[in-house]
């Protein structure tokens, strides 16, 4: 590939002009052939645990109980904030892979959802004078309104669209926040009662994140998660199949608002401090598209990964800095990641040379000892 | 009646100014089938060009135009080149990352280059005002309108009478067919690509002229721009033009008429506008099947 590109097609991709065509082309980022269930790889769901599965399991478990004993071991404050913070970056890079990664509408807007949960506990805290958990309910009934109300027309678009859309409801929202001041404080923000524990956001975050990678494993194996991935590979065929893929869409969507506001709560409850600018983030996108990116679109435990070594980078790399420097960086990194590995660090890992850097690697090999029995994996 | 003429004007100034603007956008959608998120901030990148021209090197921005139109061409071409037909094959969500990715990148890229602080190109004709009949109009929103006119125009010839163009609008209604009848499809794409960044390169200029603008104006454009191309259709040029003129007075007369409102809420009311179209055409772009 060292010449210019140019654009194939037509002879070894059948391409329609239809958007329900059902040829998964070789570059497609689709995690199962069609024709198979939606498991992954080789695992088929058992009655009897596999010994593969309990040593997961086990390791699974090891890393919670760790994990919830650190704090125990006299960390110091700033290590168990770092943590926390990846917790909820796992929680929040979850819930948009189900939405984005697992049905195929990719949410440009998410972070609207995380401003409105901060906004809704915010405001009730200080005007109504309510307890942060007596606000939760609230915050999970307006976000997931919020949610129904614009996903009903939204998600009836297609995928470009219905990307596009989400991006003017995040801006729309954020104007109307710095709008409204009698309700939010405009631009001026508003200060929320302090609550300096740590340790208790810390359990929080964890015990969340615990329960959405956990329910995201459950999912990629269900009957659900297999009809989301269908209507990300061909709506229209899932349609016809018998999924109610409307009902379906929007379901998902109002589940990931949800998580998501209930995070944005918790947030704000973390930062004590609140305006349109912090909480409307602009970062908050590109952060949570290149999580999910990295790890692997639609896999279970893509995005927590991704998260993690997005979070190392940043702590490491930029600490303190707020510049500009982090976008150029992280969009360039997003850009790679689209050319080089689309199926993200979970999807080359499992599937091999069905990948496009798995194909990179081959062809690079082949060359390497003059082989002509690898091209099976180049087609 | 003053502030309904006055409210006129400044939409008809502002529609011609989103018509050029989403034209670019219009042109590679329609033939490429991708949709650009770094749109807005390529137009900003535009608005920067003209200004760092003017005040570095004196070149006014009526000449700067052609230097300007010739950077963005190449500059699109090359974009096209290494990055954007490497997934114009691919799933819709692989080239929406990516020029999200994109559009990250030069905004970094112009907040490194050019600080935060709002900038404004000053020209020769940057005092004067246009004055009928007690509307007034400065002369920099006039020669935005006028030439924005002029170079719609263009295209359209361009694109109804000559070989390339023709090609074009062979692509963007028919690829495999076009394809078959020799249309080097690969080079067809990079022409587009590069001449609708050139387009929103020349709208950033004029534009640049006219008001104060800073390197995070862009999503907000690209959101209007895609607006202006959901109801006119892509590819289009007439129907991109009476969109962006909907649009556009649209605009204005809220400004005029809803006090305490003013442009702040133009994210909002782009979205408004999304959600009422799309309500409206669901297809979208993809029953405009003709370009021009």
């Amino acid at each position: 590939m060292t010449g210019v590109p140019t654009v194939r097609g037509g002879e070894d991709t059948p391409t329609s002009k239809e958007r329900g065509s059902a040829m998964l082309s070789s570059e497609q980022t689709s995690s199962a052939p069609a024709d198979t269930s939606v498991n992954t790889g080789s695992k088929r769901p058992s009655r009897r645990p596999r010994r593969k599965q309990i040593v997961v399991l086990g390791i699974a478990v090891a890393l919670f109980a760790g994990l919830y004993a650190y704090p125990f071991t006299g960390a110091n404050d700033s290590i168990v904030l770092t943590m926390s913070t990846i917790f909820m970056w796992i929680i929040l890079s979850t819930s948009w892979n189900l939405i984005s990664g697992f049905a195929g509408y990719v949410d440009f807007g998410h972070a609207v959802h995380f401003g409105i949960g901060g906004y809704v506990a915010g405001i009730l805290m200080v005007k109504q004078d309510l307890g942060f958990l007596a606000t939760l309910p609230v915050v999970v009934l307006v976000c997931g309104l919020f949610a129904a109300v614009i996903g009903y027309p939204l998600l009836r678009l297609r995928g470009v669209y219905f990307s596009i859309a989400m991006l003017g409801a995040f801006l729309a929202i954020r104007e109307i926040a710095l709008i409204a001041t009698p309700l939010t404080g405009g631009a001026r923000g508003l200060v929320l009662p302090p609550m300096v524990n740590r340790v208790w956001f810390y359990y929080v975050f964890l015990v969340g994140a615990a329960i959405m990678v956990a329910a995201a494993f459950w999912i990629r194996r269900s009957q659900y998660g297999g009809a989301l991935l269908a209507i990300r590979d061909d709506e229209d065929g899932a349609e016809a199949r018998g999924i109610s893929t409307t009902a379906l869409k929007l379901f998902t969507f109002v589940l990931a608002a949800c998580i998501t506001g209930t995070v944005g709560a918790f947030w704000a409850y973390q930062a004590t401090f609140i305006d349109p600018e912090i909480m409307f983030r602009d970062d908050f996108l590109i952060a949570v598209a290149l999580m999910a990116t990295l790890g692997g679109l639609g896999t279970a435990w893509g995005p927590p990964v991704g998260a993690v070594i997005y979070l190392v980078i940043q702590d490491y790399v930029w600490a303190n800095d707020t510049s500009n420097s982090f976008l150029v960086v992280f969009g360039a990194l997003l850009i790679v990641l689209v050319l080089v590995m689309p199926e993200g660090i979970a999807g080359t890992v499992e599937r091999g040379d069905r990948t496009v850097l798995g194909r990179k690697i081959q062809q690079f090999k082949a060359r390497r000892t003059r082989d002509e029995s690898t091209t099976e994996g180049a087609r | 009646m003053n502030i309904l003429l006055q409210a006129i004007a400044d939409g008809l100034i502002l529609g011609g100014f989103y018509a050029l603007m989403a034209q670019g956008l219009s042109l590679i959608f329609g033939i490429m089938r991708i949709v650009n998120l770094a749109h807005g901030e390529l137009l900003i990148v535009g608005a920067y060009l003209a200004w760092a021209l003017q005040s570095n090197l004196g070149i006014g921005v009526l000449w700067g135009l052609p230097i300007i139109a010739l950077v963005g061409f190449g500059g699109g071409w090359l974009l096209s080149r290494t990055l954007i037909l490497r997934v114009v094959d691919r799933p819709q969500l692989m080239p929406l990352l990516l020029t999200f990715g994109l559009a990250s990148v030069v905004q970094g890229l112009l907040v490194w280059s050019f600080a935060t602080t709002p900038r404004i190109t000053t020209a020769s004709y940057s005092g004067s005002v246009v004055d009928v009949f007690g509307i007034r109009v400065s002369m920099a929103q006039f020669v935005m309108l006028v030439l924005s006119l002029v170079l719609l125009g263009a295209l359209t010839v361009f694109l109804q009478r000559t070989k390339m163009g023709r090609a074009m609008t062979a692509a963007a209604q028919n690829r495999e067919a076009a394809r078959i009848v020799g249309i080097d499809i690969g080079r067809i794409y990079s022409a587009a690509f590069g001449l609708g960044i050139a387009i929103v390169f020349v709208a950033g200029a004029l534009f640049s002229v006219t008001q104060a603008f800073h390197p995070f104006m862009g999503a907000v454009l690209t959101l209007k721009a895609f607006v202006i191309v959901v109801l006119g259709g892509a590819g289009r040029v007439g129907g991109t033009l009476m969109a962006a003129m909907v649009v556009g007075l649209a605009e204005a007369f809220v400004s005029a008429y809803v006090p305490g409102i003013g442009t702040g809420l133009g994210a909002a009311t782009a979205f408004i506008l999304v959600v009422l179209v799309l309500a409206i055409r669901p297809e979208g772009i993809s029953r405009a099947k003709a370009v021009a």
